[in-house]
């Protein structure tokens, strides 16, 4: 597999996103709360006139004692026909999966198997590759 | 009719461009049976459809075809070559007469004859057909190159991404403004500015009018379900169709099919009935359903009735307790309204028996959920026997909600207009809170209804103490009302709806989210759900606790009749009874004219009578005026303020004399006057504005008439009709030497300019003889009313 990938940090941890899937990198500025809705949705963003939904993966992850104030930078996709923002530690760069997606040896933890589509190699080192897809789709079992 | 001809056309094309082929082999191999029976098909069935049409030309071609045809089929005749061109030749010549149609163009005259001819079996040689066909070619052939609306298809996906990009540029718009607001530019920018601000306002609206779609899109495959459903079921049914040009977001277009269709099976499986049974019932055999869609303001009305048997209600009610959606004695409470809605209920069918058309108990639920879902609400009336109404009233764009923008919990939210039936600002005092339980109650117009608190719905810290604090008294698509504390009601506006993703409309707490010119983002509320979450709303247990509720204020509302409580000119307080008061307007005085006969004030452009002068002088600047109304007349009442809302609890003892004071009451351990509104219209009556019942037409091309006679009669009560709009008139007057007298007038009346000619008995009158013109315009008044 010889796909170009957008590197963050996201959790602590680097992250591999497909860049085809990737519509831009953005830095937000003002979330409005959805209230009611759950926890790893942090709320909407206005990206010109559209109106992304910002995930924030940690809640995601249930790493509810994860601190981070800082994020300011968001990975921006559209799937299903909805803009969504992730919300990101670092935006890296660009790099090439030099692999296919392995499963985490020993397993990655439940929650990170489910947002994950395994681990790839890249020529900056080890990534979990994250498929938007994947992504919004586990968004969906989480569904309370 | 029009839609019906142009689906005629477009199918007569579409059948040619499949039989193209079968053109060409046929005429390779006449021999060839299927073909034969394809072109047989084409030419029987384009004869059927002109003939229904009333197209004789192209009925006689196609007659003359279909026999040639029949014959050969039958053995009688050959298919030889002479014979192949006539038909070919017939058929081309049908296809032009068409495209003359679609092209609102007159084929030329006669040349049919020829056509036929050859087509006879003792048609001579060939060559005089080749000629024709050659000339059809030269002539007409070509010429007839069709010509339609000049329209591309274009990809959605690309629509919205031109739409999404205005969208862009009215927010970068917006920015600019603001910036160039707040900094000083050269005005040779601004100026420039605002013309480019002009563009993209128009460039907005023609972008969002590409949404749009006409309802004929929808309408035009209404005839033939009807017609397949209806052989289906073994009952005749019509369907007409009105309204057809209303246009309407694409996109509802396409979510209101299956609610429409099931409507259109409900009402030919269960409301139309069987032809014998329509017979007996003095109905004509054949049913009619009546689909029309009219555009009211923003909303769109489309209502389908049909003139079949109605709603058995009875039927409706023991299939709802059947279902377990109600309990028999609630539903004995319902009234006939409720009754009928009990068909939205899940799982309640009305079908005898389950047919592959309806009565699978899937149904007028989903209808009403998918069209609540698009903003809209339905309301189904029915007279027994006579048939059934739907009225479906749907936003005209998906995308476009009027919406109130509130604040609550320091957060803003959107609240679709159509929701909110009143705003009530809590500083006002008239509002009266009780605390019941765990709910808190608030008394509107005579009736306790449960209070909610946005923030509290959405689990927000309430702003405590807000200077703006309001509550919005919501009417929920079933009628249910409840009220909404927010804690500010910001603006009035028209939002742009996007749609959320499914994690989020999964809260059932938001329909979408919209940005607002500043391009900060709103959320807007799902009222419907929020309100059956916070169990405000009929499944029909509730709306039965409802309704012996209801049953129980209809007690105390007899009891206690709401009134307003006001300030009369002369500084004392008055009660108002409620329901004779329209509402309540502030005019300025000089709006006021007082005169010996009475006082007039002028809103909005209509003269009002206006009461109450009698107590004080009305002072410079405003003046607050109750506006009463009777259905028909409107009257005016000056007041210094209104003080509160209130209800007479106790008996009005009646005044000694009688006059506008009806009697007095016990309010606040005060007696207080009680005005007389049928007093106050029985004196006012015939003076000022009236919804001008009476009509009289006049010739309006004679000076004289239009400037002096026009105004008398104006004064007398009556709305002056054009002579020519050929509507029916309650009097008619005409000067002696006038000609044609108008036949469709209750009466006419004459006049003449010679005194001596005037005959009273046959309503000719002398033009200066005021008085018996007036009594005679009063004759006719009293008449008619």
């Amino acid at each position: 597999m010889n796909i170009s990938v957008v590197l963050v940090e996201l959790a602590g941890q680097r992250i591999a996103l497909p860049s085809l899937e990737i519509d831009s990198v953005i830095e937000i500025d003002k979330i409005t709360p959805v209230p009611g809705a759950p926890d790893y949705i942090a709320g909407l963003a206005s990206l010109r006139s559209r109106a992304l939904t910002v995930i924030d993966c940690v809640r995601m992850l249930g790493l509810n004692d994860y601190e981070n104030d800082d994020y300011q930078s968001a990975v921006v996709f559209n799937c299903g026909g909805h803009d969504y923002a992730l919300l990101v530690e670092v935006v890296e760069d660009v790099a090439d999966a030099t692999t296919e997606p392995v499963p985490v040896p020993g397993g990655a933890g439940e929650m990170w198997s489910k947002i994950s589509d395994g681990l790839i190699e890249t020529n900056v080192g080890p990534a979990m590759l994250i498929r938007t897809e994947t992504l919004i789709n586990s968004l969906k079992q989480k569904k309370r | 009719m029009d839609d019906l001809l142009a689906e005629f056309i477009a199918e007569t094309r579409e059948m040619l461009e499949a039989m193209q082929g079968e053109l060409v082999t046929w005429e390779a191999d006449p021999t060839d049976r299927e073909r034969l029976d394809t072109i047989f098909r084409f030419v029987h069935t384009v004869k059927g459809s002109s003939g229904f049409f009333d197209l004789p030309r192209i009925e006689k071609l196609g007659h003359a075809a279909e026999g040639a045809l029949a014959d050969v089929r039958a053995g009688k005749r050959a298919a030889d070559g002479p014979l192949i061109n006539a038909v070919l030749a017939t058929i081309d010549r049908i296809v032009a007469m068409v495209d003359a149609i679609d092209a609102g163009e007159a084929f030329p005259e006669g040349g049919d004859d020829e056509f036929v001819m050859a087509l006879e079996p003792d048609a001579e040689n060939g060559s005089e057909v080749e000629a024709l066909i050659a000339d059809q070619l030269n002539d007409e052939g070509r010429k007839n190159v069709v010509r339609p609306a000049r329209s591309i298809r274009l990809p959605v996906p690309l629509l919205d991404r031109v739409m999404a990009g205005i969208s862009d540029i009215v927010l970068v718009r917006n920015e600019l403004a603001r910036a160039i607001r707040h900094s000083e530019v050269d005005p040779v920018v601004s100026s420039t500015f605002d013309r480019l601000s002009t563009i993209v306002d128009d460039a907005r609206q023609d972008i969002s009018r590409m949404r749009m779609q006409r309802l004929e899109h929808l309408f035009a495959t209404m005839p033939r379900l009807v017609r397949d459903l209806s052989a289906e079921l073994g009952k005749h049914a019509m369907v007409e169709i009105e309204g057809g040009q209303v246009e309407l977001d694409r996109e509802l277009i396409e979510l209101l099919r299956d609610p429409l269709m099931h409507i259109l099976r409900n009402a030919i499986d269960h409301g139309i009935e069987k032809p014998a049974r329509r017979l007996a019932a003095g109905k004509s055999e054949i049913g009619l359903i009546h689909i029309s869609a009219r555009q009211t303001g923003n909303s769109i009305i489309i209502s389908v009735t049909d003139d079949g048997f109605g709603i058995n209600t009875d039927n409706l009610v023991d299939r709802a307790i059947a279902a377990g959606v109600v309990t028999a004695e609630a539903a004995a409470q319902l009234p006939e309204e409720e009754r009928i809605a009990l068909m939205f209920q899940p799982g309640v069918s009305t079908a005898d028996q389950v047919t592959s058309v309806s009565g699978r108990g899937v149904g007028m639920d989903v209808v009403r959920a998918n069209i609540e879902s698009l903003g809209g609400h339905i309301r189904v009336t029915s007279q027994p026997g006579n048939g059934t109404r739907h009225v479906i009233s749907l936003p005209a764009t998906l995308s476009i909600i009027p919406a109130l923008t509130v604040k609550a919990g320091g957060q803003s939210f959107g609240i679709p207009r159509s929701y909110v039936e009143e705003i009530v600002s809590v500083k006002s005092q008239t509002l009266e809170f009780d605390q019941a339980g765990d709910t808190l109650l608030v008394k509107f117009l005579g009736q306790r209804l449960r209070c909610c608190s946005l923030a509290r719905i959405l689990d927000l810290e309430p702003v405590a103490g807000s200077q703006n604090a309001a509550l919005l008294m919501i009417r929920l698509a079933g009628g249910d009302l409840f009220g909404l504390a927010v804690d500010e009601v910001i603006d009035h506006q028209e939002l742009v709806i996007k749609p959320l993703p499914p994690s989020i409309t999964a809260t059932q707490l938001y329909t979408g989210s919209s940005l607002l010119d500043d391009g900060s983002l709103i959320l807007m509320l799902y009222m419907g759900a929020i309100a059956i979450r916070e169990g405000l709303v009929s499944d029909v247990s509730k709306s039965s606790r409802k309704s012996t509720l209801k049953g129980r204020q209809k007690a105390i509302a007899t009891a206690e009749v709401s009134a307003l409580l006001v300030v009369g000119l002369d500084g004392k307080r008055r009660i108002v009874r409620m329901d004779p008061v329209s509402r309540i307007q502030k005019v300025d005085s000089a709006a006021v004219r007082l005169s010996d006969e009475g006082a007039q004030v002028v809103i909005d452009g209509d003269i009002y009578p206006l009461a109450g002068t009698g107590y004080g002088p009305i002072g410079d600047g405003e003046v607050n005026l109750l506006i009463f109304s009777d259905g028909a007349n409107h009257l005016a009442y000056a007041i210094q303020n209104v003080v509160d809302t209130i209800h007479i609890a106790n008996a009005v003892l009646p005044g000694e004399k009688k006059g506008e004071i009806e009697g007095v009451t016990l309010f606040d351990g005060e007696a207080v006057e009680v005005l007389d509104c049928h007093w106050l219209f029985a004196q006012h009556d015939g003076q000022g504005q009236r919804t001008a019942s009476r009509t009289c037409q006049i010739d309006e091309a004679d000076p004289w008439v239009r400037t002096i006679l026009r105004p008398m009669v104006e004064a007398a009560g009556y709305r002056i009709v054009d002579a020519d709009s050929g509507e029916d008139v309650d009097i008619a007057i005409t000067m002696g030497q006038q000609e044609t007298m108008p036949a469709r007038a209750g009466q006419v009346i004459t006049l003449t300019n010679d005194p001596e000619a005037a005959d009273h008995k046959d309503g000719v009158i002398y033009r200066y003889d005021r008085g018996t013109l007036l009594e005679s315009l009063m004759k006719q008044q009293r008449k008619s009313a």
